[in-house]
């Protein structure tokens, strides 16, 4: 609205954002390799350049999609701090994309709007906390930790968390609009059924095809009636 | 270099402050963006109270205890391979827990080894740490070079049109989560795999039920992914037992 005299609120948001997400990032590329470089200082051990090579070769050949796919796909609710955060820390799919969310609802604020920005930036970084914390103290004592739990509990865990936090997010997402959230995962278990492909491209074709299927919707104004109505009758993935 | 033990050299104490002045950055980071959004709210340019931003930090907080649970599990294995520093930094920076092990394992075999083995060289060991780093670059550098980007080209996108700009964002979630959720229900439909798609399944039902107690009681929004992780896993865990 006030857009003529000063930048607008998103102009300076991503400003202030990006100075500190494109600094940062750039000392965590360095200093990422801070281990490697002190074994052949001190050690003299690196890898011949073929082997090192090799393995750069094989592992960008398997995950090479995702470092486009990821940062492109979670950007719409991540928005550009959540983004630089959950790409530096990672578990986007399970930790990052689940606390913007949640921390969104809560508030009541709107997905994709200023405050919905910077509330997003909040629950992502209170998500880091948690990490941060629980990472560190794995570190320093996982081991011995590890032996007080059950087989059965670690088995549980490792298992059926990821798929839990997944239908649990997806829900999360559907009372803002159900119709929407229904055509939407009919689609995708079709189009999995039908091209059985599984991952890489799969992802983006899911999210562009459902950016799509909203925009039609919401320009026949099928989408935009019912948004406020807060209806969540219909159960997603029945 | 033969009589140095490579688990010896991962745990030492230069390998601790090396990994940690990294982590450190990533704490940092994550302070700074904490004090833009306070600053942010407080400076009136957004409607949010500091009571929303509290709120938010909580269940930014408790929605990730579930999960980072399960991220112990696997660094535990990660620790045990490659000595507890690097498996902090790892799973600090990028972690996500299966990739780093993919990673590993990649950079282990490319220096003729075998990761369940049990015992690196050191040179194993040093090729093991330069993928998973330089694998975890792929996303720093498109994160690095596009993040600000494509925050034009979501303004761009939005076009001012706040009630777009909300069905926008959900539409690409609900894509990115119908996607991994589908090939849950695929496996279960085929019949391979009935746990799995019933912690899902659950998972999605129980958040439901959630939200409707919460129209009651509010707070219980702040748990709710929590809750609805706990109750996916027991469901799927003793289903056998109720069949």
């Amino acid at each position: 609205m006030e857009n003529n005299s000063t930048l607008s609120f998103e102009e300076r948001w991503r400003l202030k954002s990006s100075k500190i997400g494109m600094i940062m990032i750039g000392f965590i590329i360095v200093l990422m390799f801070g281990p490697i470089i002190y074994l052949k200082l001190a050690y003299g051990v690196f890898p011949t350049w073929d082997v090192a090579l090799t393995a750069w070769g094989t592992i960008a050949a398997a995950f090479g999609v995702y470092y486009f796919v990821e940062p492109l796909s979670y950007y719409p609710i991540l928005g550009i701090t959540g983004t630089y955060m959950a790409f530096t820390a990672g578990s986007i799919s399970d930790i990052r994309m689940p606390a913007s969310s949640v921390a969104q609802e809560t508030t009541g604020v709107k997905f994709g709007s200023p405050e919905g920005s910077v509330i997003s930036t909040i629950g992502v970084a209170g998500s880091l906390i948690t990490t941060l914390s629980v990472v560190f103290i794995t570190a320093i004592a996982g081991t011995s930790i590890v032996g007080f739990l059950p087989d059965s509990i670690l088995v549980a865990l490792k298992s059926y968390t990821i798929p839990a936090v997944f239908g649990a997010t997806y829900v999360l997402f559907c009372k803002f609009s159900p119709k929407l959230s229904f055509i939407i995962i009919v689609s995708t278990v079709l189009y999995l059924l039908i091209s059985g492909v599984n991952y890489g491209l799969y992802m983006i074709v899911c999210v562009v095809v459902s950016v799509i299927i909203a925009r039609a919707l919401y320009k026949k104004g099928i989408l935009g009636d019912n948004s406020s109505g807060g209806k969540r009758d219909e159960s997603s993935e029945g | 270099m033969s009589n140095v033990n490579a688990i010896d050299v991962a745990n030492s104490p230069a390998i601790w402050v090396l990994a940690g002045v990294c982590v450190l950055v990533v704490v940092v980071q994550t302070a700074l963006f904490l004090r833009l959004a306070y600053r942010t709210a407080r400076s009136g340019e957004v409607k949010i109270t500091s009571q929303q931003c509290s709120t938010a930090l909580r269940a930014g907080i408790v929605s990730a205890i579930g999960p980072a649970l399960g991220v112990f599990v696997v660094m535990i294995g990660l620790i045990s391979i490659l000595g507890g520093p690097m498996a902090w930094l790892r799973l600090s920076v990028i972690g996500g827990a299966s990739t780093e092990l993919a990673a590993a394992t990649v950079g282990v075999e490319a220096a003729g080894g075998d990761i369940m083995s049990g015992s690196l060289t050191m040179e194993q060991l040093s090729t093991a740490w330069w993928t998973m780093a330089i694998n975890a670059c792929g996303w720093l550098v498109v994160t690095f070079i596009f993040a600000s980007r494509m925050e034009k080209l979501r303004n761009k996108i939005g076009g001012g049109d706040s009630m777009w700009m909300e069905f926008f964002s959900s539409a690409a979630t609900l894509g990115i989560f119908g996607a991994f959720c589908s090939e849950y229900i695929v496996e279960g439909v085929k019949g391979v795999d009935i746990k799995t798609i019933l912690a899902c399944v659950i998972g999605g039902v129980a958040m439901l039920g959630i939200l409707t107690l919460a129209k009651r009681f509010p707070r219980l929004k702040e748990y709710a992914m929590g809750l609805a992780m706990v109750i996916g896993i027991v469901v799927a865990t003793i289903f056998p037992a109720i069949s």
